[in-house]
C-alpha cells in the first residue's frame, strides 16, 4: 500500500496557520498580480473564488480576510507534514507542496488502514489543520483517492475505484476533456473499457500517461527524499509587533508542535535558532545552545522566555521563526569523582538570567588567552564537558586583584626605578621593587602596544602592580592592599 | 549576653513547634567540607556547608584561601560560583585547571552582586559561592535583610557561601575567619601550594544554640 497524505488549500492553511480565525478568507500572491490563489469554504459561500483580485473578492463581502502569502509559513508546514509521513515510512515522496507519499509496503500491516488514517488526522486536528489521508495499492491512485475524499479513504480494489471515479478527477487538458464528453465518456471506467490503442491515438500521449496511472498495474518508483527534516516554525505578523506577549505566545504555540515531533521522532533539540526579521529590513538572529539537549517543551520555552523578556530591540519585529537543531538522544558516563551540576538546563537557564541582568559580557567560565598583552582572557558559555586535568607548572605567588580601569597614579623614580606613589590613597615609599617587566606585542600593525610593569612593595605593607606607557604611570592592581 | 533557662526552653518549644508545622525546611546540622587548606581544615573542620561564612583581614590572605578552594574543586571534581563585585579577579594568575571549575560573574555595584548571588543559590547547581566585596566602599549598602534571606536560603541546601570583604559586613555569619598576610613581595616566586599550606587563619565560629557568642577581635 502507499499513503497520501494532502494538505487541501496548502496556500491557505498555511497563512492561516496560528491565526485563530474561522470566517471567510483568501490568500493572495503578492509576487503574481495579487490575485487571490486560494480560498476557504467559508469564503466560497460568499462567492469569492481564485482568480479574483482582492478588491473584487471585497466587493463580495467586506468581511473576507485576505491574507498574504508567507513561504517562510509553507515551508513550515511543508516539513510538519514531510515529518508526520516519514513517522509512517522511511520511504517518502515530496510530490508537491503540501503533498506526500510514503511507501508503507515495508512496514507491517495495520489492523486496520482507516484506523491507521484516523490516527494520522487526529495528529493534525491540535492544530487545527485539515489533512486527507488516502492508502491505495498505486501512488497515482493514492493521490486520485485522497484529492477525492472529504477525510480519509482506502482503495482495497484499485479497478473498482478507478471505474468510479469522474473523468473530470484525471485533470485532463481541456480539448481531451471536451472530446471525452463528445464521446459520452463520463466515468474513468468507461474510459478504461475502450480500446486502448485507439483511445490514444486520439487523446495523445497525455491518455497514454492517465490510463497508465488508473490501470492499477503501474507502481512508479517514489522519488525520495532523505529523511532529514527541519523543524522550523514561522510566521509573519501583518503589523509591527511592540511587545513581547504575542512573540511568546507564539513561540509556545511553536514549541508545542515542534517537541510534538521531536518525541515522536525520539529526537532532542540542541540548538535553538530564533530569527526575527525586523521594520527596517534588517533581521534578528540568535542561537541558544542547550546545555543537556532534550524535547521538554517547559525547559526549551523558559530558554527562550528568559532572552526575549530582557531583549530590547530598537527596530520592531514584523515576524518570528524558531528552528530547532534536532539530535540523536544520548546518555552521558559521568566521571567516578566528577560532582556534575545536577540540572544542566536549570543552570544554563539561570546563566541566561545572569547574561540579561549583567550583560552578556559579564558572566561565563574564564579562559586565559595566547598572548602577553596584560588584561586578556575570554569567557566561555559553559564549564568544559571535558573534566580531565591539564598538565600545567604549579601557580606561583599571590594572585593579582585587578583595577578596571587601572588608577593613575603619580611616581616617583630614581635611575628609572620607582622610589615611591604619590597618589591618594595608594602612596608611600617603595621598599622593594621588582622589574621591569618590559612587555609589548602586535607590533606588525596599528593595534601596537608597549608597556612596563613594576612590581612594588611600598612602606605601609601594601603590594601592588605598576606599570608605565611613556610617562604615564598606573595602578593596575594589588597583591596586598593597605 | 547569657540566655537564662527560662528563655532557652522558651525558644526550644518553640523551634519544636516551627520544626512540627514545617518539617521540610528544618535545618539540618552543618556539615563541614575540607578545602586542604591545613589551617582551617585542623582548626573547625573545614568550610561549613548550609552556611553563610565571612572571610576578612588580609587581601593575600583572602586570595590565597580562594586558591585553596579552587585547588580543592580541581581535586574533587566540583564547581565554584565566583560573583565578582569589584570585576577585580584577574585569570592570567591562576592555573587554568581551577579556571575550568570557575564560574566568573562580573559586576560593578555590590547590590547588583548580592542579586546574583540569590540567583546562584536558589538554582543550586554550585556547592561553593564565593561573593568578593573586597575593596567596595559601597558595601553597606547591601541591606542587612539580604544577609538574613542568604542565611535561611543556603541553610535549606548543601551550599556553602563565602562572602570576602575587607571590614565585616555579614550579620550573623555562621563562620567568620581572619586571614593573615601570605606573604611579602618575595613570594611571588613561591609556589601557591606552599603559600596555601602556611597560611594563618583565626576562626570564630557560631555556634548552632550559643546564638550571643563574641567574635574576637584580629590581633
Amino acid at each position: 500500500m502507499f499513503a497520501c497524505l494532502l494538505l487541501p488549500q496548502f496556500r491557505l492553511a498555511a497563512a492561516l496557520r496560528w491565526r485563530d480565525f474561522t470566517g471567510p478568507a483568501a490568500v493572495v500572491d503578492n509576487h503574481a498580480k495579487g490575485l487571490i490563489l486560494e480560498v476557504n469554504e467559508a469564503a466560497l459561500a460568499k462567492n469569492v473564488h481564485p482568480g479574483f483580485s482582492p478588491a473584487q473578492a471585497m466587493a463580495r463581502d467586506m468581511r473576507v480576510h485576505i491574507l498574504t502569502r508567507s513561504p517562510a509559513q509553507e515551508d513550515a508546514l511543508h516539513y510538519m507534514l514531510i515529518d508526520r509521513a516519514l513517522s509512517l515510512s522511511p520511504d517518502v515522496e515530496e510530490t508537491a507542496p503540501g503533498m506526500c507519499l510514503a511507501d508503507l509496503r515495508k512496514r507491517p500491516k495495520p489492523p486496520s488502514w482507516h484506523g491507521l488514517a484516523d490516527e494520522i488526522v487526529a495528529r493534525f486536528s491540535p492544530e487545527k489543520l485539515r489533512v486527507k489521508v488516502a492508502f491505495a495499492p498505486t501512488p497515482d491512485l493514492a493521490i486520485l483517492a485522497a484529492k477525492g475524499t472529504a477525510s480519509v479513504a482506502v482503495v482495497y480494489d484499485a479497478s473498482a475505484f478507478a471505474g468510479a471515479l469522474p473523468v473530470g478527477a484525471l485533470e485532463l487538458s481541456a480539448q481531451a476533456t471536451e472530446t471525452l464528453r463528445d464521446w459520452g465518456i463520463t466515468t474513468v471506467g468507461q474510459l478504461l473499457a475502450l480500446p486502448r490503442a485507439e483511445v490514444i491515438e486520439r487523446l495523445g500521449s497525455e491518455a497514454a500517461l492517465v490510463l497508465q496511472k488508473v490501470s492499477g498495474r503501474s507502481k512508479r518508483p517514489l522519488r525520495l527524499i532523505r529523511p532529514d527534516v527541519k523543524y522550523a516554525e514561522a510566521f509573519d505578523f501583518e503589523h509591527e509587533v511592540e511587545s513581547t506577549e504575542p512573540l511568546l505566545f507564539l513561540l509556545r504555540r511553536f514549541l508545542v508542535s515542534l517537541t510534538d515531533r521531536l518525541q515522536s521522532a525520539h529526537r532532542v533539540a540542541r540548538q535553538l535558532r530564533l530569527g526575527m526579521p525586523l521594520d527596517d529590513g534588517t533581521h534578528y538572529e540568535r542561537t541558544f545552545t542547550i546545555p543537556a539537549p532534550t524535547s521538554d517543551l517547559e525547559v526549551l520555552y523558559r530558554i527562550l522566555d528568559t532572552h526575549l523578556s530582557a531583549l530590547r530591540l530598537e527596530q520592531r519585529p514584523v515576524g518570528i521563526k524558531l528552528e530547532i537543531e534536532a539530535g540523536e538522544q544520548t546518555g552521558s558516563q559521568l566521571g567516578l569523582f566528577e560532582t556534575a551540576l545536577r540540572d544542566l538546563n536549570g543552570f544554563g537557564e539561570t546563566l541566561a538570567r545572569l547574561k540579561a541582568f549583567l550583560g552578556e559580557d559579564s558572566v561565563g567560565i574564564p579562559r586565559k588567552i595566547d598572548s602577553y598583552r596584560p588584561d586578556t582572557f575570554a569567557l566561555d558559555p559553559m564549564f568544559p564537558s571535558d573534566g580531565s586535568v591539564i598538565r600545567e607548572d604549579p601557580a606561583c605567588g599571590i594572585p593579582l586583584r585587578r583595577y578596571r580601569p587601572a588608577i593613575f597614579v603619580h611616581v616617583e623614580t630614581k635611575a628609572g626605578i620607582p622610589v615611591g606613589v604619590r597618589s591618594s590613597p595608594l602612596q608611600g615609599a617603595v621598599v622593594e621593587a621588582v622589574g621591569p617587566f618590559r612587555l609589548s606585542g602586535d607590533w606588525w600593525d596599528d593595534q601596537a602596544w608597549r608597556t612596563e610593569e613594576w612590581d612594588v612593595e611600598l612602606d605601609s605593607g601594601a603590594m601592588l602592580r605598576l606599570s608605565r606607557v611613556g610617562v604615564e604611570w598606573k595602578v593596575e592592581g594589588t597583591y596586598e592592599l593597605r | 549576653m547569657k540566655i537564662s533557662a527560662e528563655k532557652s526552653g522558651r525558644l526550644d518549644s518553640l523551634r519544636a513547634l516551627v520544626e512540627g508545622k514545617f518539617p521540610n525546611r528544618s535545618v539540618r546540622p552543618g556539615r563541614r567540607r575540607r578545602i586542604g587548606c591545613r589551617a582551617l581544615d585542623d582548626e573547625s573542620g573545614g568550610l561549613r556547608t548550609g552556611a553563610v561564612t565571612e572571610v576578612t583581614g588580609s587581601s593575600s590572605g583572602v586570595q590565597v584561601l580562594l586558591a585553596a578552594l579552587l585547588e580543592s574543586a580541581v581535586r574533587e571534581g566540583f564547581h565554584v560560583g565566583l560573583v565578582d563585585a569589584s570585576r577585580s579577579f584577574h585569570p592570567a594568575d591562576w592555573p587554568t585547571n581551577q579556571l575550568n571549575r570557575m564560574l566568573w560573574v562580573m559586576c560593578n555595584d555590590p547590590r547588583l552582586a548580592v542579586q546574583a548571588v540569590d540567583f546562584l543559590i536558589r538554582d543550586g547547581n554550585l556547592p561553593f559561592l564565593v561573593l568578593d566585596l573586597q575593596g567596595m566602599q559601597e558595601v553597606g549598602k547591601v541591606p542587612a535583610s539580604s544577609w538574613h534571606r542568604f542565611h535561611r536560603l543556603v541553610e535549606q541546601s548543601e551550599i556553602a557561601l563565602l562572602v570576602l570583604s575587607s571590614r565585616p559586613v555579614v550579620e550573623g555569619a555562621a563562620m567568620r575567619i581572619v586571614a593573615h598576610r601570605a606573604g611579602h613581595l618575595a613570594a611571588r616566586l613561591s609556589e601557591r601550594q606552599k603559600l596555601v599550606e602556611q597560611l594563618d587563619l583565626q576562626i570564630f565560629e557560631r555556634g548552632a544554640v550559643e546564638f550571643a557568642e563574641p567574635i574576637r577581635k584580629t590581633a
